[in-house]
């Protein structure tokens, strides 16, 4: 490795090589560009549902309940709140003082609005809002929600819809009001060029602290190697999604340095189906042995170039974390081992499925290397790599009893607005997202999830995790990092143990 | 990626060998020897690949990831071509490519030809509602470009070997459709073909016996050309993430995985790309030579 | 000559009505866009109810003849990744594409047209070997390699250019570069064959025996004769240009419609694949039909009947 030449000296040799000048692109120390990967899919905060639309969206539109740059929930525009004693009604009080950048204000009103409008267009904001029953309107700046059980990751999800203006709505109608969203946030909304960039401009009159920079353009530059150019050749000041081969050579350089954040969601995991009796990796100890037979820290170190880290299940920030519970260490002699014991001695034939197209970088690196580890024990090992949908639907099909499928998987362990919420999707039987069965867990998550007490709860998802470490129906490689490189003047404090990589320009300064 | 659709007219074909040298030229151009030079260590490797390969292509060493050629750095000859992300030796995975970027262009281009070639003379030689069916299929296939044809193909089929092989033969098979109905038309129209037609030779053998041996030259030109061509939709569909899967290895795809290694690695894209800049340029000098050799208007020069 | 082109144009709109067919087959034998525009926790009932908000429920002919009745009444239907009209969508990106295309298009053809010429009038000599050796690595290196490369030079170390978006001309340049090179290729090698063609035949004997200068005798009555095949090639390359965006346009984030159809493949958004495939295909025959009625301006000979 330490061959490898940082990749800004070879730019500087080319140009000394060249002997041609440098010419640079200035910038002005109010305004920021910021390059992120996709377009959003829509302007308008309460139909926005996926993680692009809110790069952009949550700086000019707001939760009920935000949370602060360590990650922990704020007042904001929810004053006040208290649950009570079963959990099922939760009484909030508003802040009086706040306006949409449209000059409307906000009441009760609006939250019942975008509460309606978010279940009705967005299908994230549905399903997180499963078990809301109703909002009843006290007066116009109290209001209590109901709900059908307790919701432990109502608040967590920050109350999980944006707030838009009610009267803004009946005033302009539908078109307008996506082509020009109004929100209370920090930012206003200013221009949007299609397939180019989205412009807020600062909002004076915002309720909380005004923020330092004037302007922010976001710009969508969709292939990684093109938005690293940008912030090198200085057009840009800030990108997001910064693949990790470049981390190395930013942070290396004075003008630039990188801020790693651990989302920690996905993890990238080996996920099996496990419950076809004829498939090898049905024998939990079979499992165990590719756990064993994986050198995780040299696909991070080697692959990865070192940024992401591994974790046994949960982050160091959740509730049951579990600090006594350590990932299954690289031991090909102990997988072997366990291979000829389950009646494997020479290995099996097996297929390994992967994304090849997507949003998450160097997927089938990772899966060539975990390949190799696997062929290394003697488990023939057929990579399968499919474009995303197909790949999708593949995982899908193998929810059902029979199905014969292992695929290296964006699996939800760590970095969840509440591990129960990870639990459910991704390993009780029926999941949105599980291919497990496993009743016992299925039973400790849901009395996890209907549990109020912090402590309860943690010592029952505690108990969850373990069953599922026992079990091994999928093991982590690594746990996502998103990587946030700038130039050194710019100083950007990214919002902490929250399960999204946000871009909040109200975080950023110039030095 | 933009020639895919180009067929050499008819009337330029040869034009080059308009004026004849002396010598060694001449024995240069009686004998393609120069293509030959180029394109025989690299179907040596296509075929005998594995015999030749110092390790397993696909052989993963993280401890020796991302070395420069061993010659450079005077550890001898351990790694020729260096090694890549994953510590596979370099110049294994160049002469595993060979094997797939040929059989990827030879059947592609061969499968398009068989087909193109099918339709044309059918088309060329009964003319009428089939000619227009037939020739209103290429205008339709031609009016998508390639790589957006590519793309739905591999989006319906999945990805891998066999589908850039189908992408590329649906692709290209319009070239020779035109190239050899256009030639059928001209050939159709000779006396003796007309003479043989009318006294009631069948079909089926007049095309066989008469036409096809004189509209194959100009086919097999066409395919000389495409195979570099071929080559190069391949590295274009990988650069999008849907070329050949791994374990297979071909010369496009290691050059898009390289991309994210642009300026720490240059052996990685520079050993692959100089394998696909000589095929490339080996298969269009033979493509010359052919045309020259071939082409029925300048034998009778 | 009217009745020429009237009669191509109708062929035309078969092909165009052929085209709508494969594509929409095609994007729903790729499966369904439910899973794209679902978040992970959906459930499979809402899945169900999305297909059928979608009318992906209906058997395929009915679908198809939706789209067709929609579509002659210029609705082309909604996106389902951006929400909007796709056809909306299609247009407000085609003009960045165009002005790409046509850069790169004029690029192409001065590069090609003048190194393949001045290469033939030369034949043998070092400038003409240089021409091969660079029409070769142009037809063998790859379009998304090229790009890398220039950022790489020509944005990050030197500067010169801005490495991606949209905006000034200078934009426009390092993507238009990078499209035209392999078309420029092409063109050079195309018309250094059909000058070496014409440049044997009597009447340029006759030219220069008249007197004529050389650059006289090459450009005006050289060019003259072999302009049919360099003509028929540049009319599918800038055909083609339109859809051939798709890398350049991933690579220098160019907002286009090359980049807009790749997304969409892949988000299996069916109205924007739909709309934006005809639209370039619609341009790719017109384009076409103006190139044949072209020839008639270059030989006079040639009748349309």
């Amino acid at each position: 490795m330490q061959t490898r030449r940082e990749f800004l000296v070879s730019s500087a040799l080319v140009t000394a090589a060249v002997g041609l000048p440098r010419i640079g692109f200035a910038q002005s120390q109010d305004n920021i560009t910021i390059a992120i990967g996709d377009e959003p899919t829509t302007s308008d905060q309460t139909v926005a549902w996926t993680g692009v639309d809110y790069n952009t969206i949550e700086n000019y539109a707001e939760y009920l309940f935000p949370r602060n740059t360590d990650g922990e929930i704020v007042p904001g525009l929810a004053a006040e709140w208290t649950y009570s004693e079963d959990g099922k009604t939760l009484d909030v009080t508003l802040r009086d003082d706040v306006v949409f950048h449209s000059g409307d204000k906000f009441t009760a009103q609006d939250v019942v609005f975008s509460y309606e409008r978010g279940i009705d267009k967005s299908a994230t904001v549905k399903n997180r809002l499963r078990s809301l029953d109703n909002i009843e309107v006290k007066d116009d700046y109290h209001l209590t929600f109901h709900f059908s059980a307790p919701d432990v990751t109502f608040l967590p999800n920050r109350g999980a819809a944006m707030i838009a203006s009610n009267s803004y709505f009946d005033r302009v109608g539908e078109e307008e009001f996506s082509r020009q969203p109004s929100g209370t946030g920090p930012y206003k909304f200013s221009s949007y060029a299609v397939g180019e960039y989205v412009e807020v401009e600062r909002f004076d009159e915002y309720w909380g602290a005004v923020p330092p920079i004037a302007k922010a353009r976001f710009i969508f530059v969709p292939e990684e190697t093109t938005r690293v150019a940008s912030l090198q050749a200085g057009e840009t000041d800030l990108i997001m999604a910064c693949p990790y081969y470049a981390v190395k050579g930013f942070d290396a350089v004075g003008d630039f340095k990188t801020v790693k954040l651990p989302v920690n969601h996905p993890t990238m995991s080996i996920v099996f189906s496990t419950q076809n009796p004829e498939d090898p990796w049905h024998d939990r100890r079979v499992r165990l042995a590719l756990a064993h037979a994986v050198d995780t820290d040299a696909i991070i170190n080697g692959v990865l170039f070192g940024v992401p880290q591994r974790l046994a299940f949960l982050a160091p920030y959740e509730v049951g974390y579990d600090p006594d519970l350590e990932p299954y260490p690289y031991d090909p002699e102990k997988a072997k081992q366990l291979l000829a014991e389950a009646g494997y001695p020479d290995g099996f034939d097996m297929e390994l499925n992967y994304a090849i197209t997507g949003r998450v970088q160097m997927n089938p690196q990772v899966a060539e290397a975990v390949a190799a580890y696997f062929e290394a024990v003697g488990v023939r090992t057929k990579l399968v790599g499919e474009e995303w949908e197909a790949y999708r639907s593949k995982y899908n099909a193998a929810k059902e009893p029979g199905s014969s499928y292992v695929a290296l998987f964006t699996h939800g362990r760590a970095g969840s607005p509440d591990p129960t919420y990870n639990l459910g999707l991704f390993f009780r039987a029926g999941g949105p997202i599980s291919i497990y069965n496993n009743p016992e867990l299925d039973a400790i998550n849901a009395e996890a999830t209907a549990t109020m007490d912090e402590e309860m709860r943690g010592e029952l998802i505690k108990k969850a995790v373990r069953l599922i470490h026992e079990d091994v129906p999928s093991f982590p490689i690594y746990n996502n990092f998103a990587v946030y490189a700038m130039k050194s003047s710019v100083n950007f404090t990214p919002t902490q143990g929250f399960n999204f990589d946000l871009v909040l320009v109200k975080d950023m300064s110039f030095a | 990626m933009t020639e895919h659709h180009v067929d050499m007219p008819a009337e330029t074909l040869g034009a080059e060998a308009g004026l004849r040298r002396a010598s060694i030229f001449r024995t240069l151009e009686d004998w393609p020897i120069l293509p030959i030079i180029l394109l025989l260590p690299i179907i040596l490797f296509g075929v005998f690949g594995p015999l030749i390969s110092p390790y397993d292509p696909s052989a993963v060493n993280p401890t020796v990831a991302l070395r420069p050629p061993s010659w450079l750095t005077g550890d001898g000859l351990s790694h020729l071509f260096g090694t890549d992300y994953l510590g596979r030796d370099v110049f294994s995975r160049v002469i595993a490519g060979a094997r797939a970027s040929l059989l990827v262009s030879f059947f592609g281009v061969g499968i398009a030809g068989i087909v193109g070639i099918t339709i044309g003379l059918v088309s060329g030689y009964f003319g009428g509602w089939l000619d227009t069916v037939l020739m209103r299929l290429v205008d339709i296939q031609m009016s998508m470009p390639a790589i957006l044809l590519a793309l739905l193909i591999s989006a319906a089929l999945g990805s891998g070997l066999a589908t850039v092989i189908a992408v590329i033969s649906i692709v290209f098979w319009t070239n020779y459709a035109r190239v050899v109905r256009a030639e059928t038309l001209s050939v159709k129209s000779r006396d003796y073909v007309a003479m043989a037609r009318v006294l009631g030779c069948p079909d089926a053998r007049l095309i066989r016996k008469h036409i096809l041996p004189n509209v194959i030259d100009s086919a097999l030109v066409v395919a000389s050309l495409q195979l570099g061509a071929a080559v190069m939709l391949e590295a274009s569909l990988s650069f999008l993430g849907l070329g050949v899967q791994p374990p297979a290895v071909a010369w496009g795809k290691m050059i898009a995985e390289s991309k994210l290694y642009l300026a720490m690695a240059w052996w990685l894209p520079f050993f692959p790309g100089v394998a696909l800049v000589v095929t490339v340029l080996g298969t269009n000098m033979f493509g010359d030579w052919l045309r020259d050799k071939l082409d029925p208007r300048l034998r009778n020069t | 000559m009217l009745r020429y082109a009237l009669k191509r144009l109708g062929v035309g709109l078969l092909c165009l009505v052929g085209v709508s067919i494969i594509i929409f087959v095609a994007m729903r034998l790729a499966g369904d866009p439910t899973l794209l525009l679902l978040p992970d926790d959906a459930t499979e009932q809402d899945r169900i109810e999305l297909r059928q908000e979608l009318g992906l429920d209906k058997p395929l002919p009915v679908q198809y003849a939706i789209f067709v009745t929609d579509a002659v009444q210029g609705d082309f239907g909604t996106s389902t990744r951006w929400k909007m009209p796709a056809m909306e969508l299609v247009l407000a990106r085609l003009p960045a594409t165009l002005q790409l295309a046509g850069l790169a298009f004029l690029i192409a053809i001065t590069i090609g047209l003048l190194s393949g010429v001045t290469s033939a009038t030369t034949r043998g000599s070092v400038f003409d070997q240089g021409v091969r050796l660079g029409v070769t690595l142009g037809l063998a290196v790859p379009v998304f390699w090229v790009g890398l490369i220039f950022i790489m030079v020509f944005a990050v170390d030197l500067g010169w250019f801005p490495t991606s978006g949209r905006g000034s001309f200078a934009h426009l340049i390092l993507p238009a570069v990078t499209m035209a090179l392999n078309p420029a290729a092409a063109m050079s090698r195309l018309s250094r064959s059909a000058m070496l063609g014409v440049l044997g035949a009597d009447y340029i004997k006759m030219a220069r025996v008249k007197g004529n200068s050389e650059a006289r005798v090459v450009w005006k009555h050289g060019l003259r004769n072999a302009a049919i095949p360099v003509a028929t090639l540049a009319g599918i390359q800038l055909a083609n240009m339109i859809g051939n965006t798709v890398v350049v346009e991933t690579i220098f984030a160019w907002p286009g419609i090359g980049k807009l159809i790749i997304d969409a493949i892949f988000a299996r958004d069916f109205a924007v694949v739909q709309a934006a495939i005809c639209v370039v295909a619609a341009a790719y025959i017109i384009l076409n039909l103006a190139v044949d009625l072209t020839y008639g301006l270059l030989d006079p000979q040639i009748r349309y009947d």
